[in-house]
């Protein structure tokens, strides 16, 4: 056999994996909704966990098999359970919640069958569930190589109506700006694969949903030269003014978009 | 057969939907001879007699990690030196270094393109036996 026809085969093979994947789903989100269900009892931790690792497992073999978008649901299902697991009981609005994540997948089994492929009207239903979820919230991410900054932002920022997620590598981060609305990006210079600076220029250039979020570069570097198109809306130079300059900036993003302003 | 060409691989995941989607890319697109196992503890029973030139092993996995199951193998005198490579969603900086720091050679990110992996694998073996 030569090779372009192994590849062929292989390539089906795949296809039809995948069809088998999605055959196979609405099972896997029954499991998930039973575990769902099953949270408003569950004192022990025990469906809790449960439940976490179906979904943990479903990112996973939706990723392998090219479905980005049921990912994308399950990485934001997985922050809303762990957050609520850390802070608060897991109430009935909650619940409801976890259930909207759980239509989004269906949809996409039927867009996927469709093979349509266009998963946008995903990306607006997630960014509805969120400004739902946290009406008076903004949505920020963090992106930086070091915990201790991580840590330190976080920190700052504690006090602000800001959910943040953080992301460590540049390229991972940058495939969730291309697919999650964010109001707001807070981003280190150097971080893993695709530096602060490369993250920042394929914002700009890509035509994705968070184009014109307003970015804060935090880099040991004073000054930069950067195309204006393409330059971050606050440079906060590292060192002992750090912080306060961090907070100030995200309480400004804050005030704009609450007065209706430049919303991110 | 150049005796330093990869040809047997021994694949260790938990995962059936990533173990199909890995079969496919590792056999039909890359050659290979390929032993599934579903558990670190499968992995030690058949290593021996499978007798891997490479060990490609997911990094979260239930009982016995991918850390834990290669630091078991490495145990079997057979497979001492084996070269190892994990797979893993979680690839931050200090992460890839802990697992080479375990005696992986290299970390792939996963999730990962099955027309690409196996080409990736053979330049990561063409690197470490050139």
């Amino acid at each position: 056999m030569n090779k372009n026809t192994s590849l062929d085969k292989a390539q089906r093979i795949l296809q039809q994996l995948r069809d088998n994947f999605l055959d196979e789903l609405p099972e896997r989100c029954d499991a998930i909704e039973e575990g769902i269900l099953a949270l408003a009892e569950d004192r022990e931790g025990e469906h809790f966990q449960r439940l976490f690792r179906e979904v943990h497992s479903l990112k996973g073999s939706a990723g392998t098999h090219g479905i980005v978008a049921i990912s994308t649901i399950c990485h934001q299902l997985e922050d809303g359970l762990t957050t609520a697991q850390a802070t608060a009981p897991h109430a009935p609005e909650r619940i409801d919640l976890y259930l909207r994540y759980l239509d989004l997948i269906h949809r996409c089994i039927e867009i996927a069958r469709d093979k349509r492929g266009n998963y946008a009207e995903i990306d607006q239903a997630l960014e509805d569930i969120r400004r739902h979820s946290s009406p008076h919230q903004l949505s920020g991410l963090i992106v930086e190589n070091s915990p201790a900054m991580i840590a330190l932002y976080q920190g700052a920022l504690a006090d602000q109506p800001v959910q943040l997620a953080v992301e460590q590598d540049g390229m991972v981060a940058l495939n969730r700006l291309l697919h999650e609305r964010f109001d707001l990006l807070i981003m280190g210079a150097e971080t893993r694969t695709l530096n602060g600076i490369g993250v920042l220029y394929a914002l700009r250039a890509a035509n994705g949903i968070n184009r014109h979020i307003e970015v804060i570069l935090v880099s040991s570097s004073q000054r930069q030269n950067f195309a204006k198109a393409l330059a971050p809306d606050v440079l906060v130079p590292r060192g002992p003014e750090m912080i306060p300059r961090l907070a100030t900036a995200v309480s400004g993003i804050v005030r704009r978009a609450r007065s209706g302003g430049r919303r991110p | 057969m150049n005796s330093n060409e990869l040809e047997r691989i021994l694949f260790v995941e938990d995962e059936a939907d990533i173990q199909a989607v890995a079969q496919v890319a590792l056999e039909a697109v890359g050659g290979f001879t390929v032993r599934i196992c579903s558990s670190g503890e499968e992995a030690l029973r058949v290593a021996e007699a499978f007798a891997p030139q490479l060990i490609l092993s997911d990094v979260m996995m239930p009982d016995m990690d991918g850390p834990a199951t290669l630091i078991a193998l490495r145990r079997l005198p057979a497979l001492a030196d084996t070269p190892a490579i994990f797979m893993t969603a979680r690839v931050l900086p200090q992460e890839v270094e802990q697992l080479r720091a375990c005696g992986a050679m290299a970390v792939i990110a996963k999730p990962f393109d099955p027309m690409t992996l196996a080409q990736q694998i053979k330049d990561i073996w063409g690197q470490s036996h050139a």
